[in-house]
């Protein structure tokens, strides 16, 4: 008799045949589609863009009005491009402005059509000038003959919001007027029809500025601050802008302020620098000669570099110092598995150079193994203050203190941490921290009067609207996973109240009015660590102050409140 | 004397058969805070005796008969000649019967004009007559389909907007340069006299944007109007085949050939739409209007033969530009 076909286990062969041989393509596949999804540029954008951008708020009454003078070097746009750009700056709301085109084009044609320009409007200069002199020359020529307050940097193929000049007005009014004014942009499409990628930027953030030039477009200067430092300066063509705000803020110490509203349109054209930073490569030098110049303006211990693969990104390396490595308490079931975690990261970190000190329970004792350069203190493990006893134990200038357990990613992770801590300009510097490229924790920011932990569940090196996942940032407040500080500092504010960091989840929490109010908290995100689960994360409970918004994939833009900001999450 | 160096408004309004509507229009002219005005009103063999009436009314107002009816086209080509004998008047502002203003409408125009010396024509936010919220139009654009479109049409009237340049304007209440009558080819004929009725105003629009002329909306002189009176005696039939007659001829006449190629899978699609909605709102029989009204254009073609060598000759704009105005009309 013959057997009966079963057709259950005939599917389950064909299954066992085909899958292995399948399955490889289909991760391919997925990982092709995931890189191509992530490099489209986001056109949900647009669709909100096109509805809402063209909305106008303007307050009607304006008490101080201020002569701007937008100052746009022309050489070789498109002729359509900049018409358009002239045009949007006619059709501003404020109405007490200056444009000064400097006309520096080889094209014959365009050359001849710029000159006539000043035919649109009378509030139109146009500068010849026979040749050529680069653009910061060419900028510096159209500030000397402009006579407003404020300088307004423009580019000759970009888009101005009609309420651009008039937000920054409205900046101006009330006593303290402000000398250095910047605002949120996006970006379109060379032929015009498309926004997309939109930047909403966070206030003043001293250590983003040196990690990127977040601050492009559109800046509105007061002109004496210009004529201080000097003007632009052309060794740093191309990034001559990223130049001048570094210069500008170390020499004036300027007022500044932030409109979070999105005013400019940045065109991606093949040439500029909008669509890809990489085609000009003296870009790239001028950038990194601009932020060199600024660490020795201020005297910043650190050497900057370009990061490779990354045009346009810098890193700022402190030079190494000496640190120490404190452990929370940790409970008995836990010991084994953190000191393996221990061992491990110290034998994986590069410490060679500098020596370490580790501060640990007496638990360590059973599984301690002689690392090299490494010195251990104990602390009891009946110690009632155990962050306060270990305090008094560190010797070295600064410390990382651990509450989770998490690897770093790199060799120089730790000691790159500690050489930003040492930094006296920064009170706290915490790495962020993944689970499987995933971040965990990278500060916490306010958005709307809450706190909201930053970009909690993306991936690291995501576009967002709020910039990448993976800037340095300065933040409200950080969570006290790890936390590295200079010594002095966590003593004090470990003594302030013993028990509270310990107990507290972020360091606002810690300390609610004390000395810690008014410092500087710092994202380092060029030290990422891993956390692989062996201890439980701090969860977030009450923090403070305003910088960022949260940004959640189900965004949907409003525009209600728009001194509030331009973008709301949606609640589901 | 300062007042009399001030230029001059000489304000055209071209009439047929509206008498009920003549008061409030000449009224909201007289109104006016700018001072310097002359008013010049033509009219289009009428019926009902509003010559008679003006003249008995209005005497100041200068009344310019015609024998028959001439279209909205010539009516104000007469006005605008007549306007430019007087050499002070250096705005010609165009009403419709159908339009009021409101005081400072001449006022602000003209101060916004005195920066701009190479505007053609300006308009204010034209908002609905009987509900002030709504907008009529901002504007006029020929959209990328090769149809004549109102700039933001039955919006609300919720933000403010800014100045703005703009592709053309509404001849429903407008302010003409002189200098742009004066620089035209054709001069003194501003319109097109040989499109009669409809699509005029978007000839003008794209004429003055092509010879590189501005046209701005000045959005804070806002003037009222109720659309459509005068036609809505006539059938809807007719306009339908008027506007499609005059669309072949506008574009035609204005535009290079690179931009009618590249708009006509639009224009195709756009006609065979104009269908379908016709045929959906039971409306069948205007579709035979809108076949013969472009049959009828396209055989009208070698009329503008001329007109379009001339205009073309004199075109500044850059295609590009053209295009992305062409967009949104802004």
């Amino acid at each position: 008799m013959r057997e009966q076909v079963n057709p259950k286990k005939i599917t389950i062969k064909i299954a066992k045949l085909v899958l292995p041989i399948i399955a490889p393509l289909l991760r391919r596949a997925k990982r092709y589609y995931d890189a191509y999804k992530d490099s489209m540029p986001d056109w949900g954008y647009n669709a909100w863009a096109n509805t809402y951008k063209s909305f106008c708020y303007v307050e009607k009454k304006l008490k101080y009005k201020p002569l701007i003078s937008v100052v746009v070097p022309v050489f070789n746009p498109k002729y359509a491009h900049l018409l358009q750009a002239v045009y949007s700056v006619t059709n501003q709301h404020y109405p007490n402005w200056e444009l000064i085109l400097v006309n520096a084009s080889s094209d014959k044609y365009l050359r001849k059509k710029t000159s006539e320009m000043s035919t649109i409007d009378t509030r139109i200069k146009v500068i010849d000038i026979p040749d050529n002199k680069g653009i910061s020359k060419n900028t510096n020529i159209a500030i000397e003959n402009s006579s407003g307050e404020f300088i307004a940097l423009f580019d000759h193929d970009d888009l101005m919001h009609p309420c651009a000049l008039h937000s920054a007005v409205e900046a101006m009014q009330g006593r303290k007027v402000p000398d250095f004014i910047y605002t949120d942009e996006d970006k379109i499409t060379d032929d015009g029809e498309k926004y997309y990628n939109p930047h909403c930027k966070p206030g003043w953030s001293p250590d983003l500025i040196r990690n990127v030039n977040y601050i492009t477009h559109l800046t509105v200067i007061r002109k004496k601050l210009i004529d201080r430092v000097g003007g632009l300066r052309s060794l740093c063509d191309g990034a001559q802008d990223y130049d001048l705000v570094l210069r500008v803020v170390d020499d004036c110490h300027p007022i500044i302020k932030h409109i979070p509203r999105i005013l400019y349109s940045w065109r991606s054209t093949d040439k500029s620098t909008a669509s890809n930073i990489g085609v000009k490569g003296y870009v790239l030098k001028a950038g990194i000669r601009a932020l060199r110049d600024h660490m020795k303006r201020n005297k910043i211990p650190a050497e900057a570099r370009i990061i490779e693969g990354k045009p346009g990104f810098y890193e700022v390396i402190y030079n190494s110092v000496d640190f120490a490595i404190v452990l929370g308490k940790v409970s008995l079931p836990k010991q084994q598995v953190v000191a393996k975690w221990l061992q491990k990261m110290l034998s994986y970190s590069n410490l060679k150079d500098r020596s370490v000190e580790l501060v640990v329970g007496e638990w360590y004792k059973k599984f301690a193994s002689h690392t090299p350069g490494v010195k251990v203190y104990y602390i009891s493990d009946e110690s009632r203050n155990h962050w306060k006893d270990a305090a008094e134990l560190i010797t070295k200038p600064v410390a990382i203190c651990f509450k989770i357990a998490a690897m770093p990613s790199g060799k120089h992770d730790l000691s790159k941490l500690a050489g930003a801590a040492a930094d006296p300009a920064h009170t706290a510097v915490s790495p962020i921290i993944l689970s499987n490229d995933t971040i965990l924790d990278a500060g916490i920011v306010q958005s709307y009067h809450l706190p909201k932990k930053l970009f909690e569940g993306y991936k690291i090196g995501k576009y967002t609207y709020f910039g990448n996942t993976d800037w340095v940032r300065n933040v409200d407040d950080l969570t006290t996973n790890i936390v590295a500080m200079s010594t002095p500092k966590l003593r004090e504010l470990i003594n302030f109240e013993v028990q509270a960091y310990s107990r507290g989840d972020t360091l606002m929490s810690v300390l609610p009015g004390s000395s810690l109010i008014g410092s500087s908290f710092v994202v380092w995100a060029h030290s990422t660590f891993d956390y692989r689960g062996l201890l439980k994360p701090a969860t977030s409970s009450i923090y403070h102050n305003s910088q960022l918004f949260k940004f959640t994939p189900a965004v949907s833009m409003h525009v209600d409140n728009w001194g509030e900001g331009n973008v709301r999450e949606q609640e589901k | 004397m300062l007042e009399n160096r001030k230029s001059k408004v000489a304000y055209i309004v071209v009439g047929w058969n509206n008498k009920r509507l003549l008061k409030q229009c000449f009224d909201s002219i007289n109104k006016q805070l700018y001072s310097e005005k002359k008013i010049i009103y033509v009219d289009n063999a009428s019926s009902d005796g509003s010559v008679e009436w003006v003249q008995k009314n209005y005497p100041e107002i200068k009344t310019i008969p015609q024998s028959k009816n001439t279209g909205f086209a010539k009516g104000n080509n007469i006005g605008i000649k007549e306007a430019l004998q007087d050499l002070r008047v250096e705005y010609m502002a165009l009403i419709n019967t159908d339009a009021t203003m409101d005081e400072h409408w001449t006022s602000r125009i003209v101060e916004f004009a005195k920066n701009k010396t190479k505007g053609a024509c300006y308009q204010g936010t034209t908002l609905d007559f009987y509900n002030r919220n709504i907008i009529d139009s901002t504007h006029i654009y020929l959209s990328r389909n090769g149809q004549g479109t109102q700039g933001s049409w039955r919006y609300y009237l919720l933000t403010d907007i800014g100045p703005r340049k703009i592709f053309g304007v509404n001849a429903a209440a407008c302010i003409i340069n002189r200098k742009f009558i004066e620089s035209q080819p054709l001069y003194p004929k501003v319109f097109d006299e040989r499109l009669y009725m409809y699509l005029e105003d978007i000839d003008l629009a794209i004429r003055s944007t092509i010879m590189g002329w501005d046209n701005y909306l000045v959005p804070r002189a806002r003037a009222y109007h109720m659309g459509s009176v005068s036609s809505k005696t006539r059938s809807s039939s007719f306009s339908l085949y008027m506007t499609f007659r005059n669309n072949s001829a506008v574009i035609f006449k204005n535009l290079c050939f690179k931009e009618v190629i590249k708009m006509l899978p639009a224009i195709i699609r756009g006609d065979i739409d104009t269908w379908r909605t016709l045929w959906r709102r039971h409306q069948r029989s205007s579709i035979w209007y809108v076949i013969k009204g472009r049959v009828v254009g396209l055989f009208r073609l070698p009329l503008f033969a001329r007109k379009r060598a001339i205009i073309l000759r004199r075109r500044t704009v850059d295609h590009d530009y053209l295009w992305s105005l062409m967009k949104e009309g802004l």
